[in-house]
């Protein structure tokens, strides 16, 4: 990725940093994702399907913590996403992907063990 | 290592780290989601220290942040109410029993009131080893057992 990083903190407990080239988005999400956090999360995926990427990244291997509300936002997501942007995931440990494995949404949108896997698929 | 102790003890704020091994118990403590991290991270102190094996210290704080969640959501429909929390350890089984309480109505079932968000009751299924849900007089109660594995 070329493009310089956007990045902010929301709030204390979760971050966002933002990369893009031409056709891919990624969004990196440290810290923890769960009721306080998710609209923030939601907020900021919102935007960035406005610009219309063609793969959007989602890579979430860097937080601490993955509850309902985020599997929430994973979903709509996905379903923003539509026929026009390519969601992706990157999700390596048992904190993120077990939950995504458990509630059966990797069979919902491709889950892939790094950011870089996610990109290059 | 000692980044992660920090981390630890700062999520923990607020909330006093019990270093017995008997139990946690917290009541009537605001049902705000604000206050979530804490408890979790209290519980996952005290679920390391009985002895749970990693993973399921991982899945008794999801499983027990959920069910304090669907307080937060949906137990209380004027917006303000408490929550039970109390974990504790049952020498006879081997096991954990945590518990989360209410007394409020949940006023829609949780599971089927949205589709897209409804996905704590299941994962509290998924993740506990045994999870029952009841309608006490009162409120609504969530039980949820983990084994500890055998010393050596």
């Amino acid at each position: 990725m070329s493009a310089s990083a956007h990045s902010h903190e929301s709030g204390e407990s979760m971050s966002v940093a933002i990369e893009r080239d031409e056709r891919t988005l990624v969004v990196k999400v440290s810290g923890e994702i769960d009721l306080v956090t998710s609209p923030q999360l939601e907020q900021e995926l919102t935007r960035v399907l406005e610009e219309r990427p063609e793969v959007l990244v989602l890579d979430i291997t860097r937080v601490t913590f993955l509850s309902s509300a985020g599997l929430a936002v994973l979903v709509s997501t996905n379903q923003h996403a539509g026929e026009r942007t390519r969601f992706r995931v990157a999700a390596d440990d048992a904190v993120t992907l077990r939950p995504i494995q458990l509630m059966g949404l990797d069979s919902e949108f491709p889950v892939y063990p790094s950011m870089k896997e996610a990109v290059a698929a | 290592m000692d980044t992660d102790r920090a981390d630890q003890t700062r999520s923990c704020e607020g909330e006093p780290l019990d270093t017995s091994t008997t139990g946690v118990e917290h009541r009537a403590v605001p049902a705000s989601a604000d206050r979530l991290p804490a408890l979790r991270c209290v519980l996952a102190d005290w679920a390391t220290r009985v002895g749970l094996s990693a993973d399921s210290v991982e899945a008794l704080g999801l499983a027990s942040y959920e069910a304090m969640a669907n307080v937060v959501e949906h137990a209380y429909t004027d917006g303000e109410g408490e929550l039970d929390l109390t974990a504790v350890l049952l020498p006879a089984e081997n096991r954990v029993r945590v518990t989360v309480s209410d007394r409020g109505a949940w006023t829609t079932p949780p599971a089927q009131s949205d589709v897209r968000k409804g996905r704590g009751l299941p994962l509290i299924h998924h993740l506990a080893e045994e999870a029952e849900v009841i309608a006490v007089a009162d409120g609504t109660m969530v039980r949820m057992w983990w084994s500890i594995p055998a010393a050596g």
